[in-house]
């Protein structure tokens, strides 16, 4: 995967964070990972990004997405997201504990790219993990630019 | 969602009751009082004619005693009295011999026949009683006899022989009379007088009219009917007070009714909402459960992962022979011990905690309910169970089963629940054998799963559909003790009912109870 | 691993070679799918669609889609809008897989909602690897139910 891009990952449970960060690493993603608590952190982050920036400071986003968050729960996050002209482009995974098929229904509905649950059993958990991670450093994987000032 | 049953006294639409009760009531008051109505005309008309009846007798009797009166002086030629002012001697008798006599002291009597007799006394009755009487004739020897205009028309009605008396009430002077005219037959007495007429035996000579003032016979009719006014009045208040007291009775029993029938909805509502919220509650927290599962396991894991880095290290270390036995102590024994309680401790709270989350889902996952072809899910649940039903060498024999409303979806489910039981407590002395059968009537379809296995001691009949119940957590048999329990809700959720009948060594048969095919409309 | 018997991989791909090879290297992840060939963009569309434009397709199924975009009649990116535009196909996660390298492109598909975008590896070895580790990632994802 290319230096420039960056996941963002929307996950309250830092022990979660960790576990994905690690397994991530696991499968040599070597981009740059950020950590957000909440929901709004995510929002604050994209939509006070300044989009017109110049070319040189475009950057490739991937975001994985919790649902039950503080403050915005990740289906608002994803809702403001595909509102948005410019930030609807960022491919959003949503990567959470339900697997309730109404909550699957209603994120796909709203325009997630995928929806991956946590398993319990830290083999698979490993496992998902780190088949997200292969499929995200996959050599010819093309990700939209997204203008930012951000570092 | 509960059934509303239209119960007796339709509590569940008292406005509709109380607009037909308010019906019912003026019906049955306006029936009251043309019941009443009829009755009082009845009577009253009763009273007019017994009026009537009580004056013709008046009539008739006055009437008879003047024809016996009349017959008796007729019988004996006439009777003599003394000749006075009042009883002069009659001027029509001049043709009959000794009209006149003279008693042997002098007294002069005079022959007074029964005409005579009847004018004068019904000229005294005329003044004493009010029944008046009236000799006359057609052809009256006396012209004062002359017939008034009804007597004519009544004795001419009697001569033409097409009545044999008349008897009405007429008009006299104004005023409203009984009038009865009889017939004066010629008797052999009559004809002391009248022979000169050329009356035979039986010929009509004439006629006595009597004549009843009606006034005092409708003054005690009049009366009946004012008292028979006050008594049916009296009734009819009554009545109407009875219909309304009744209506109001009733009235207020309804609203009562429906008074206890919204605060029963409320209830229900209540009950609902709290039913979800706690639900909802449920569904939370097992969800949330998750979150702190994960990081137990997957840091367990990693500890164990770092433990054998760390005992790798160690290895190439050089650590003194004294401690490094207590070293590997901890990393072989006490740390990985620890871990597994952990982590296995971790796994079972995962598996409940997926049981809990699968139980609730039930619980709020949509229904889609449609008409299922029962025959068509079992074969296809067969099909996915044909690898446990080849390894336990179950025979499973299914008849015909009627199509029932449900979701499909779930009741394959149950079915696969079901069966699953079936196979998982089988009898290891016996061949296995199941039996899927099922009946339906209008209302409902009855489905029966039967085996030949363990069978269930009927005391824990209750137990086993109770969430995470096993009966024999430590025996051979693994599960999560759920499947009953879902079982259970989803059948519930579809409106019907689990049941079953078993007995240690003598297998299981569970009944799944659902609306029939023919029931239109599901729950 | 999860069991997929529910999906349906729906593949358009005019390349009898791409495809069988796509088939091939999906396989092992998912032995109980339904890996479907479409020749072009039409075939996609009247799958999904009948000519009125109302959604025709077998209920209670579950879709991935794989779009090679340089397919031709109807554009790829053509059927990409299509599905994204109604409510109940835009629920299907399609991946473009395609030769085109174009950033334009790229933008293009992702503001109408595709959910990766892959270029075709040149090597065949790298080709393989490609398909096998997005069937290894499709393993671990969850679909939805389209009605």
């Amino acid at each position: 995967m290319k230096k420039d891009t960056v996941i963002l990952i929307a996950e309250d449970d830092s022990g979660h964070f960790q576990l994905i960060k690690k397994n991530l690493w696991l499968t040599c993603v070597d981009s740059e990972i950020i950590q957000f608590k909440n929901g709004q952190d995510v929002l604050d982050f994209l939509f006070d990004m300044d989009t017109n920036a110049a070319d040189e400071d475009m950057k490739q986003y991937i975001l994985l997405l919790d649902i039950r968050m503080p403050k915005v729960d990740g289906m608002e996050v994803l809702r403001k997201i595909k509102e948005d002209e410019k930030l609807r482009r960022i491919p959003v995974i949503m990567l959470t504990t339900t697997g309730e098929p109404n909550t699957i229904k209603q994120c796909y509905a709203l325009g997630c790219s995928f929806y991956m649950v946590k398993p319990v059993d830290y083999a698979l958990f490993m496992e998902a993990v780190q088949n997200l991670g292969k499929y995200l450093s996959l050599e010819t994987i093309r990700l939209p630019f997204i203008k930012s000032n951000c570092a | 969602m509960v059934k509303k049953e239209g119960d007796m006294l339709g509590c569940s639409n008292a406005d509709a009751t109380i607009i037909r009760l308010r019906r019912f009531v003026i019906t049955i008051s306006v029936l009251w009082t043309g019941a009443i109505c009829v009755s009082l005309v009845a009577n009253a008309y009763r009273e007019y004619k017994d009026a009537r009846k009580a004056a013709k007798i008046e009539n008739r009797s006055t009437f008879n005693k003047d024809l016996a009166y009349r017959r008796w002086a007729a019988e004996r030629g006439g009777v003599y009295v003394p000749a006075t002012d009042k009883t002069p001697p009659n001027p029509h008798l001049s043709h009959v011999p000794e009209r006149d006599i003279t008693t042997p002291s002098g007294r002069q009597l005079t022959l007074v026949n029964p005409a005579y007799m009847t004018r004068q006394v019904h000229e005294i009755g005329a003044g004493h009683y009010h029944v008046q009487g009236h000799i006359t004739s057609l052809n009256p020897i006396r012209p004062e006899n002359a017939p008034d205009k009804w007597e004519t028309a009544a004795l001419e009605a009697i001569a033409r022989g097409e009545v044999r008396e008349v008897s009405m009430i007429a008009a006299m002077n104004g005023e409203a009379y009984m009038r009865l005219m009889q017939p004066l037959l010629v008797e052999k007495g009559c004809l002391k007088c009248h022979a000169a007429q050329g009356y035979k035996v039986g010929d009509i000579r004439g006629g006595i009219s009597m004549s009843t003032p009606m006034k005092p016979h409708l003054a005690i009719a009049r009366s009946s009917v004012m008292t028979l006014a006050v008594i049916h009045s009296a009734f009819w208040l009554a009545g109407l007070g009875g219909i309304s007291f009744g209506g109001w009775k009733f009235k207020g029993q309804l609203i009562k009714c429906q008074k206890a029938e919204e605060e029963r909805e409320r209830l229900l509502k209540i009950l609902a909402y709290k039913n979800e919220e706690l639900e909802s509650i449920m569904y939370v927290s097992a969800h949330d459960f998750r979150t702190p599962i994960i990081n137990i396991m997957g840091y367990s894991s990693e500890l164990t992962e770092d433990c054998k880095r760390l005992k790798a290290m160690l290895k190439e270390l050089k650590i003194s022979a004294e401690t490094e036995p207590s070293f590997f102590r901890i990393l072989d024994d006490n740390i990985p011990m620890s871990l597994k309680y952990i982590s296995s401790s971790a796994v079972k709270v995962g598996i409940l905690q997926k049981g809990l989350l699968a139980v609730c889902r039930v619980g709020r996952e949509e229904l889609n309910v449609e008409t299922v072809d029962m025959n068509g899910l079992i074969a296809e649940i067969i099909i996915n169970m044909q690898y446990q039903i080849k390894e336990s060498k179950a025979a499973v024999n299914v008849s015909y089963l009627p199509p029932c409303q449900g979701d499909k979806e779930k009741l394959s489910q149950v079915f696969t629940n079901l069966l699953d039981n079936a196979i998982k407590y089988l009898d290891p002395n016996k061949a296995v054998q199941i039996n899927v059968s099922g009946k339906a009537d209008k209302e409902t379809c009855v489905y029966c799963v039967e085996d030949n296995g363990i069978g269930i001691d009927p005391r824990y009949h209750d137990k086993i559909f109770e969430i995470f119940h096993q009966l024999d957590p430590a025996g051979a048999v693994e599960g999560q003790g759920l499947g009953l329990t879902i079982v259970r809700r989803i059948i519930q959720r579809q409106g019907g009912r689990v049941s079953v009948k078993s007995e240690v060594g003598k297998g299981s048969k569970f009944f799944i109870e659902l609306p029939s095919f023919s029931r239109r409309g599901g729950p | 691993m999860k069991m997929l018997e529910d999906t349906a991989i729906l593949i358009m791909e005019d390349s009898e070679d791409h495809f069988q090879l796509i088939k091939n290297n999906l396989l092992p992840t998912h032995t109980d799918s339904d890996i479907i060939q479409f020749k072009n963009g039409r075939d996609v569309l009247d799958f999904f669609f009948k000519a009125n434009g109302e959604v025709c397709f077998e209920d209670r199924k579950k879709y991935i889609l794989m779009l090679d975009i340089s397919t031709s009649q109807v554009n790829g990116i053509e059927v990409l809008k299509k599905i994204k535009r109604d409510v109940q196909t835009k629920k299907i996660p399609v991946i473009i897989l395609t030769e085109t390298d174009d950033p334009d492109t790229v933008e293009q598909c992702y503001s109408f909602g595709c959910s990766t975008y892959i270029v075709k590896p040149e090597e065949y070895q790298d080709f393989e690897e490609t398909i096998q580790k997005v069937g290894h990632f499709l393993s671990v994802v969850e679909t939805t139910l389209i009605q």
